[in-house]
C-alpha cells in the first residue's frame, strides 16, 4: 500500500464523507458555472453591441444656452478639436436632415462611424444643410468632441451624449448583480466544502501521524492532501460544469427576454471553447484549495476567543461603513461580502457564549446540560451553519427585493398604462389635427397626447416630455416628492408653468422640488426656458434623464421625435378603432397596442429577469440546509453518546428524543432568526444603495413578514429533519461486549 | 423487601461476530441478596460487561430468566427498563460516566433529579467522596481518579437499590483505583446496597462478600443458514 492509497483508505471507511463532499462540489458548480455562463454569453452579446453603447461627447455651453457657429470657431482657434453637426428638423412631410463638416471629421478618425453622434438621417455638407433650413426650419447645432477636454474655456462644458449612465454600464450592472451572486454561491461552496474536508483531516489526524512517525515528511502528507481536494474539485466541478450547462440552457430562454425587454439586446450562443469548460473549473478548485489551506499547510493555531470576537467584529463594522459610505457599486459587492462574514462568524462565536451564560444561570441541571450541548453544537457545525446563515439571507433580500420591486413597479404600470390603447401617431401629424380626429371619433371616450423630443440642459441632453396636465389620465399618478399637497395641484403647477423631473435626472444632478431647472427644446426659441420643479416621479426600468412639461409649453416649431397617444375606447373594442383611425388618418399599419398586452409583457420581462436570482438563491438554500444535514448526522457520532448517558440514567427514550428534537430545531431556528437582520440588512443595500448605484433609482424598502415566517418555518424544519436522521444513533446500544 | 434484589436463572446470551457465533454467556444462574457484594471475575471476552448490560437493560438476554427486587425483569419493557435505571440501579463504568458539559456537582444534581431526588444535598456528597471545593469544576478540570469519585457520588447521591460497578477502577493508577475502591466499599458497607462490581483485580475481588467467575466460551461457525440463534452449549455456566 503506497502512501495515497493509505490516505485515500479514509473514504473507504467514511464513502458518505467522499459522497458529501463530491455534492457539494456538483450542486455548487453546476449553480454558479450555470449562472457564469450565461453572464458571459450576455458579455459577449453587448460587446457586439459596443458602437450602439459607445459613449460619445458634446461640448455645451455653462449658461444652458445652444451654441453657434461663433463657439465653433471660438473652440477651433483654441486648438480644440470638435466637429459640428447641424439637425434639420423638416416638419411635414417629417424628415431629418444631418449636416456634416468633413474637415473637422478626422478629429474622430479613431472613431470609424460615418457621423460622431451615431444618429441615423441624411446626411449632407453642414453649409447645405444650412442653406435647406433657410431660418425656416427647426435646427439644433451640436459640437462633438472626440475625448472628454478637461481644460476647456470657463463658458463650456464636456456633456455626455447618453444621460448619465449609459445602457452598457447599466448593462454591466445587470450582469455584476449575477456575478455578485456566483461569488455568493463560490463562497457558501466553499464554506462547505471546508467544513467537510476538516471534519476529514480531524478523523484523519491520527493517521497522519502516524505516517509522519514512519517518515512520511509533512510536506508531502500536505502535497498529497492538496491533491487530494484539487482531484475532488476537478470530479465534482466537472459533473457540476455539465448540470450548468444544463441549468443554463434551462434559463437561457428567460434571460434572452430580460435581457432584450431591458436592453435591446439578444442573447446568442457563445461557442464553447476549452476555456469555457477549464475557466470556471480551475477558478474552482483554486477557491476549494483556499479554502482549505490554511489547516491544510500550517498547524491549527490556538485560537484566542477574544482576539477573534475582536476581528469579526471589525470586520463586520468595515463591512457596515462600506455599505454606508462607499459610492463605488463593486465596493458595495466587496461590503456585502464583508458584512456577511462578519456577522456570520460574530453569530458562531456569540451564540456559544451566550448560551454558555445561560446555563450558568440555570437552577435546573438538565436545562444547563441542554444549553451547553447547543453550545457544543453551534461550535462544531459553525461553518454549515454559517452557509445556511447566508443563504436565508439572501433568499429574504432577493424576495424583498422581488417584491418590493413587484409591488411599486407593477403599480407605477398601472398608473403610466392608463387607458386602453396606445397609439403611436404617423410622424407627419401634429397633435393638434391628431386630437381633432381622434376626438371626433365614436369609438374613442377620450384620449390623451404625447410629445416626446430631445432637450439641452445644462447638465446635457435630456429626453422631454409633453403631456396635457389636465387629463383624466394623468391623475393617478403619485410623486416620490412634490412641492405641492395633492398629485391634482402637482398638475395644476405643471398647468401653471412649473416642470416635473424623473427620478434619475434628480439623482445624478441632485436636483429637488422647488429648484430650477433651465432647458431648451430645438434652436427656435429666443431663450431657454426655466422653470420651477413641481414634482419628482418615480421612472422604473430605463436610465435616461427626462423632464416632463406642459403641452402648453412646447414651441409649435420644435421638432419632436414622436408623438403617441393614450385612448380609452368607447365601444367597438380595439379592431373598430383601428379601423376607424387608420381610415381617418389614411395611414395603414399604424402602431395599436393593447395596453394590457403591454402590462402583461412588461411583467413578464421582469418576472424573467428575477426568476433566474430568486432559483439560484433557493437552491442555494437547499444546497446549505442538505450540507448541514450530512455534517450534523457525521458530528452527531462524536455527540450521541450524552443522549444515551440519560437514558443509562433513567429517562424515556421519548422524552430523550424531544430534547434531541429541542436542540436540533433551536440550532436551525436561531440560524433562521439571525438571519433575518442580516437579510433586512442585505435588502436595504440592494434597495437603497445598489439599486441607485446601478440604475439611476431607488425603490421604496418593504418588509415581508410573513415571508420571514417561512424562512424560519424552513429553517425549523430542516431541524426536524435533523432529528428524526439523528433520533436513530441515539438509542441505548451495549458500548463494550464480552 | 424480599430478600434476594437479584436473581438469575439459567441466561444464556450470545453475538454473531462476522460469520462466528459467541456465546459469552450459557445457563448462567446466581443471585446477589440484600446488602451483598459480589464480583464479577473473568478474562475479555468471558460475558461480564454484557452481564451488566443485561441487568441494567441496555441489551436483552437471549434466554432465562432475570428477578430484580423480587419482580420479573424478564418481560419488562423499555419504559420498564428506563424506571429501574432511573430510580433503583445505579451504574459505575471504566469511563465517560459524566456529562463533560457539566460541573461535577450539576452531574450529581442531574443524576438526582432524574432519579426523582429533587432535594440532593450535593455538598455532602462531594464531601464524603473527597471532592469538597471541586463540585464547580468541568470534568475535563479534574484528574481520572476525581472524576471515578464524582461518578461514585452520582450513583450514591440517587440511593439506589442496586450498584452495577463494570471495572470502575480499571483506568486508574493503583494508588488512585485503591482510594476510589475504598470510598466504594466504605459506601455499600454503610448503605448495604447489593453491588456487582465487574473486575480483573484479585485484591478487589477479594474484597467483596462473593466471586462469580465466569469462564470464556467457544466460538462456533455459524452454518450459511443460520443466524443470531442462540447457541445451547452446555460448558462455561455456574
Amino acid at each position: 500500500m503506497n502512501l495515497t492509497s493509505a490516505l485515500l483508505s479514509h473514504y473507504r471507511r467514511h464513502p458518505w464523507q467522499l459522497l458529501a463532499l463530491l455534492l457539494i462540489l456538483i450542486v455548487a458548480t453546476a449553480l454558479w458555472s450555470g449562472v457564469w455562463q450565461l453572464s458571459q454569453q450576455a458579455r459577449a452579446s453587448f460587446t457586439s453591441n459596443d458602437a450602439a453603447l459607445q459613449e460619445r461627447f458634446s461640448v455645451v455651453r455653462e449658461d444652458a444656452s445652444p451654441v453657434t457657429v461663433k463657439d465653433f470657431v471660438t473652440l477651433r482657434r483654441l486648438g480644440f478639436c470638435v466637429s459640428p453637426q447641424l439637425t434639420v428638423e423638416r416638419p411635414a412631410p417629417k424628415g431629418r436632415v444631418i449636416g456634416i463638416d468633413a474637415l473637422s471629421l478626422r478629429c474622430f478618425s479613431d472613431v470609424p462611424q460615418e457621423s460622431p453622434s451615431g444618429n441615423s438621417g441624411a446626411f449632407v455638407d453642414i453649409g447645405e444643410a444650412e442653406k435647406l433650413a433657410a431660418g425656416q426650419w427647426p435646427t439644433r447645432l451640436t459640437l462633438f468632441a472626440p475625448r472628454e477636454y478637461s481644460d476647456l474655456p470657463s463658458a463650456y462644458r464636456i456633456a455626455s451624449l447618453f444621460s448619465g449612465v449609459g445602457a452598457g454600464q447599466l448593462a454591466d450592472s445587470f450582469l455584476l448583480n449575477l456575478d455578485a451572486l456566483c461569488a455568493l454561491v463560490l463562497l457558501i461552496s466553499a464554506l462547505l466544502v471546508r467544513s467537510v474536508f476538516l471534519l476529514g483531516l480531524a478523523q484523519r489526524e491520527a493517521s497522519l501521524a502516524l505516517l509522519n512517525r514512519f517518515g512520511v515528511t509533512p510536506g508531502r502528507l500536505q502535497f498529497h492532501l492538496i491533491i487530494e481536494l484539487a482531484v475532488l474539485s476537478a470530479i465534482g466541478g466537472g459533473l457540476g460544469l455539465v448540470f450548468g450547462q444544463v441549468l443554463a440552457n434551462g434559463f437561457g430562454q428567460g434571460f434572452d427576454q430580460a435581457l432584450s425587454g431591458l436592453f435591446g439586446v439578444r442573447l446568442y450562443a457563445q461557442q464553447t471553447t476549452w476555456w469555457t469548460w477549464l475557466a470556471p473549473l480551475l477558478v474552482l478548485i483554486l477557491v476549494m484549495i483556499w479554502a482549505v489551506a490554511d489547516r491544510v499547510l500550517f498547524a491549527k493555531l490556538k485560537t484566542n476567543y477574544r482576539l477573534l470576537v475582536l476581528v469579526a467584529s471589525a470586520v463586520l463594522v468595515i463591512g457596515v461603513g462600506s455599505s454606508l459610505l462607499s459610492a463605488s457599486l463593486a465596493w458595495q459587492f466587496v461590503a456585502i461580502g464583508l458584512t456577511l462574514a462578519g456577522f456570520g462568524w460574530l453569530t458562531v462565536l456569540l451564540l456559544p457564549w451566550l448560551l454558555n451564560q445561560l446555563a450558568k444561570t440555570c437552577t435546573q441541571p438538565l436545562t444547563g446540560w441542554s444549553w451547553r450541548e447547543l453550545a457544543v453544537m453551534i461550535r462544531q457545525l459553525s461553518l454549515p451553519l454559517m452557509a445556511l446563515q447566508f443563504a436565508a439571507a439572501t433568499v429574504i433580500a432577493v424576495h424583498a427585493l422581488v417584491g418590493t420591486f413587484e409591488n411599486t413597479f407593477y403599480d407605477w404600470l398601472d398608473q403610466r398604462l392608463q387607458g386602453d390603447v396606445y397609439l403611436q401617431a404617423p410622424p407627419d401629424l401634429d397633435l393638434t389635427s391628431a386630437n381633432a380626429t381622434l376626438t371626433s371619433l365614436d369609438s374613442v371616450k377620450a384620449s390623451h397626447g404625447v410629445l416626446r423630443g430631445e432637450a439641452q440642459t445644462s447638465y446635457g441632453s435630456v429626453e422631454i416630455t409633453a403631456v396635457d396636465p389636465a387629463s383624466p389620465l394623468l391623475q393617478p399618478w403619485t410623486f416620490l416628492a412634490s412641492t405641492q399637497e395633492t398629485p391634482g395641484d402637482v398638475w395644476r403647477a405643471v398647468a401653471a408653468g412649473e416642470i416635473l423631473i424623473n427620478e434619475q435626472l434628480a439623482r445624478r444632478e441632485q436636483l429637488t422640488v422647488g429648484e430650477q431647472l433651465t432647458f431648451d427644446i430645438g434652436q427656435s426659441r429666443q431663450s431657454p426656458y426655466t422653470g420651477t420643479i413641481a414634482g419628482i416621479y418615480a421612472d422604473y426600468g430605463r436610465p435616461a434623464s427626462e423632464v416632463l412639461i406642459s403641452q402648453q409649453l412646447w414651441p409649435p416649431e420644435a421638432p419632436y421625435s414622436s408623438l403617441s397617444f393614450s385612448i380609452r375606447l368607447a365601444s367597438g373594442g380595439i379592431q373598430a378603432f383601428q379601423q376607424q383611425i387608420e381610415q381617418a388618418w389614411r395611414s395603414p399599419g399604424l402602431t395599436i397596442r393593447d395596453n394590457s398586452e403591454i402590462r402583461t409583457l412588461a411583467v413578464t420581462i421582469f418576472d424573467q429577469t428575477f426568476a433566474l436570482t430568486r432559483a439560484i438563491s433557493a437552491l442555494t438554500l437547499a444546497l446549505a440546509g442538505f450540507a448541514l444535514l450530512l455534517m450534523a448526522l457525521t458530528m452527531f457520532g462524536a455527540r450521541k453518546q450524552y443522549y444515551q448517558k440519560l437514558q443509562l440514567w433513567g429517562m424515556q427514550k421519548r422524552h430523550v428524543k424531544l430534547w434531541l428534537m429541542r436542540h436540533s430545531t433551536l440550532l436551525t431556528g436561531t440560524v433562521g432568526v439571525t438571519a433575518l437582520p442580516l437579510g433586512s440588512f442585505l435588502t436595504w443595500v440592494l434597495v437603497a444603495r445598489i439599486n441607485p448605484l446601478a440604475f439611476g433609482w431607488t425603490l421604496p424598502m418593504a418588509m415581508f413578514p410573513v415571508f420571514w415566517l417561512v424562512i424560519l418555518g424552513l429553517c425549523l424544519t430542516i431541524g426536524l429533519i435533523l432529528a428524526s436522521l439523528l433520533a436513530p444513533q441515539i438509542a441505548l446500544k451495549a458500548g463494550r461486549r464480552g | 423487601m424480599p430478600d434476594s434484589v437479584v436473581d438469575v436463572c439459567d441466561l444464556s446470551k450470545s453475538y454473531i461476530d462476522g460469520t462466528e457465533q459467541v456465546r459469552v454467556l450459557s445457563n448462567l444462574s446466581f443471585s446477589i441478596t440484600h446488602r451483598q457484594s459480589m464480583a464479577l471475575m473473568g478474562p475479555s471476552g468471558s460475558g461480564k460487561s454484557t452481564l451488566i448490560n443485561i441487568l441494567s437493560g441496555i441489551e436483552p438476554a437471549d434466554d432465562g430468566d432475570i428477578r430484580l427486587f423480587g419482580e420479573s425483569a424478564s418481560n419488562q419493557d423499555a419504559a420498564g427498563w428506563s424506571e429501574l435505571r432511573g430510580k433503583r440501579i445505579a451504574t459505575v463504568f471504566q469511563d465517560d460516566n459524566l456529562m463533560p458539559t457539566l460541573s461535577l456537582g450539576d452531574n450529581i444534581r442531574l443524576r438526582a433529579q432524574l432519579a426523582g431526588k429533587t432535594n440532593v444535598d450535593v455538598e455532602h456528597w462531594l464531601n464524603i467522596l473527597g471532592l469538597a471545593k471541586l463540585g464547580h469544576r468541568f470534568p475535563n478540570q479534574v484528574s481520572g481518579g476525581q472524576r471515578q469519585r464524582a461518578a461514585l457520588a452520582m450513583a450514591f447521591a440517587m440511593q439506589p437499590g442496586l450498584l452495577l460497578a463494570d471495572e470502575p477502577t480499571a483506568s486508574l493508577d493503583g494508588a488512585t483505583a485503591l482510594q476510589v475502591a475504598d470510598v466504594l466499599f466504605h459506601h455499600q458497607h454503610e448503605t448495604g446496597c447489593p453491588m456487582l462490581l465487574s473486575t480483573h483485580d484479585p485484591a478487589l475481588a477479594a474484597r467483596c462478600d462473593d466471586i462469580l467467575a465466569l469462564a470464556s466460551l467457544a466460538r462456533a461457525d455459524i452454518p450459511a443458514d443460520r443466524s443470531g440463534t442462540p447457541g445451547d452449549g452446555s460448558d462455561g455456566g455456574q
